[in-house]
């Protein structure tokens, strides 16, 4: 790469972060075998001859790219996974668009959610998953676990909430008194990428501005440079956020919390999460700024699963996928957790 | 100032920001101008809305919002084929197995 493409990497990959991600993307080797409206369900070819026979459905959150999870050679949990003998599973919501904003929670859920499971379960032969939600994509895979629970043998739960009301930054810029989320969704439609790139960057623009003069001073390191580009094209890749699932999602769990105190209905069906039942693994960080860490381990504490572990993890509520740390602690804890099920 | 104090400025500046704009972001002042801008900036853009959808209406075309609307229906109903194609294909395939 030459100096001038280097110096000006930090800017583009703020401004064109979904060319750059089509652009220097090195993903694992997949085959799309479903689609949907925006969705793509994609699975991982597979490196041993026998893999293990319960598929792997991973979902990750809405407004970011699924990419997280396979970012690039050697920062792949996907990539782990599969040459762990997983059949690996992804769900890529895609980008909707403005008639998207009529697709509620309970589309994503039992519509789109539903049909990624039904497709991965045909195709396999399997009776049911292991389902993975990363962030968001947890409190997805939650909610169809209850909703479905002959369809989930195994639940991971990465960063998902199941309370809403905690010292979190979003949890208190949430809040009716300084968000009219009806006001927004019937003006705007879908939250548009942007404003949630700006709130996201809002949240601590210091840090923006020490990692950009980490990148100035370290430019000339190429590894340094390919793993800035990957980290930096999906943090700054946001997606718009559908709107009527906007409403839903801001409204009953960050506003109202109904989800921890039972009375979360999804498509006609009241939530209880004491229906859980079957094996289940949490996983969260101490230092999450977006899903403080006490929030999300409540989930078992909530369920009857007997089989219910709990992986608190050191450092970010990014870092724990493809942080220094993730390679060693989180990719094999999760892969032994799941093989051994 | 030689390259280890200057980093050393550096982080104390990057320390005592950071905290500063923690505590800034939470405080009551700070939510209720960011709240307003936004209040007023979406009536602003309501307001535009509905004299444009206005006219539309009076020129008897359909608006964005009819035509999204329309546009979901479709997509929906797509997908609730797709899941009929399959659920026929799946049966029709049973049937066959078992002769």
């Amino acid at each position: 790469m030459k100096f001038e493409e280097r110096f000006w990497l930090p800017h583009q990959l703020m401004s064109h972060a979904s060319e750059m991600a089509e652009r220097y993307g090195q993903r694992t080797p997949s085959d799309v075998i479903y689609t949907e409206n925006k969705l793509r369900v994609m699975r991982y070819r597979p490196q041993v001859e026998k893999p293990h026979p319960i598929p792997l459905l991973m979902t990750p959150p809405l407004i970011m790219p699924y990419y997280i999870m396979d970012l690039k050679p050697g920062k792949s949990l996907v990539a782990y996974l599969v040459s762990r003998g997983l059949d690996v599973f992804m769900i890529d919501w895609g980008v909707p668009d403005a008639s998207d904003r009529f697709d509620t929670l309970d589309d994503y859920v039992v519509r789109y959610l539903d049909h990624a499971v039904e497709v991965v379960r045909r195709l396999t032969g399997q009776p049911h998953i292991t389902l993975h939600g990363y962030c968001q994509g947890g409190i997805l895979a939650i909610l169809y676990t209850v909703l479905f629970p002959d369809r989930v043998r195994n639940l991971v739960n990465q960063t998902g909430p199941v309370n809403f009301h905690d010292d979190g930054i979003f949890s208190l810029w949430t809040r009716e008194r300084w968000l009219n989320v009806d006001l927004i969704v019937d003006t705007l439609g879908n939250v548009p990428a942007e404003l949630l790139w700006m709130t996201f960057q809002s949240v601590n623009p210091v840090g923006a501005i020490s990692q950009m003069i980490h990148f100035y001073e370290h430019m000339e390191d190429d590894q340094f440079v390919q793993d800035y580009v990957a980290m930096n094209t999906w943090l700054n890749h946001s997606i718009s956020f559908p709107g009527e699932f906007f409403r839903k999602f801001v409204q009953d769990l960050y506003q109202r919390n109904l989800l921890v105190k039972g009375e979360l209905q999804v498509a006609g069906t009241r939530i209880n999460l004491n229906a859980i039942a079957c094996p289940v693994l949490t996983i969260t960080t101490e230092k999450d700024h977006v899903a403080p860490w006490k929030s999300v381990a409540l989930l078992n504490e909530m369920i009857s699963s007997q089989d219910k572990a709990l992986l608190l993890m050191k450092g970010g509520h990014l870092g724990m996928t493809i942080g220094r740390g993730a390679q060693d602690e989180l990719w094999p804890a999760l892969a032994d957790w799941v093989l051994r099920r | 100032m030689d390259d280890l104090s200057a980093a050393a400025s550096f982080q104390v500046w990057e320390k005592q920001a950071s905290e500063a704009w923690a505590s800034l972001i939470r405080s009551p002042d700070f939510l209720q101008a960011m709240s307003q801008q936004l209040e007023s900036s979406l009536l602003l853009k309501q307001q535009l809305d509905r004299a444009l959808e206005a006219a539309l209406k009076a020129a008897l075309l359909p608006t964005s919002t009819e035509q999204e609307r329309i546009l979901h229906l479709i997509r929906k109903l797509e997908g609730q084929i797709q899941q009929l194609e399959q659920r026929v294909d799946q049966l029709s395939a049973t049937l066959t197995a078992r002769g």
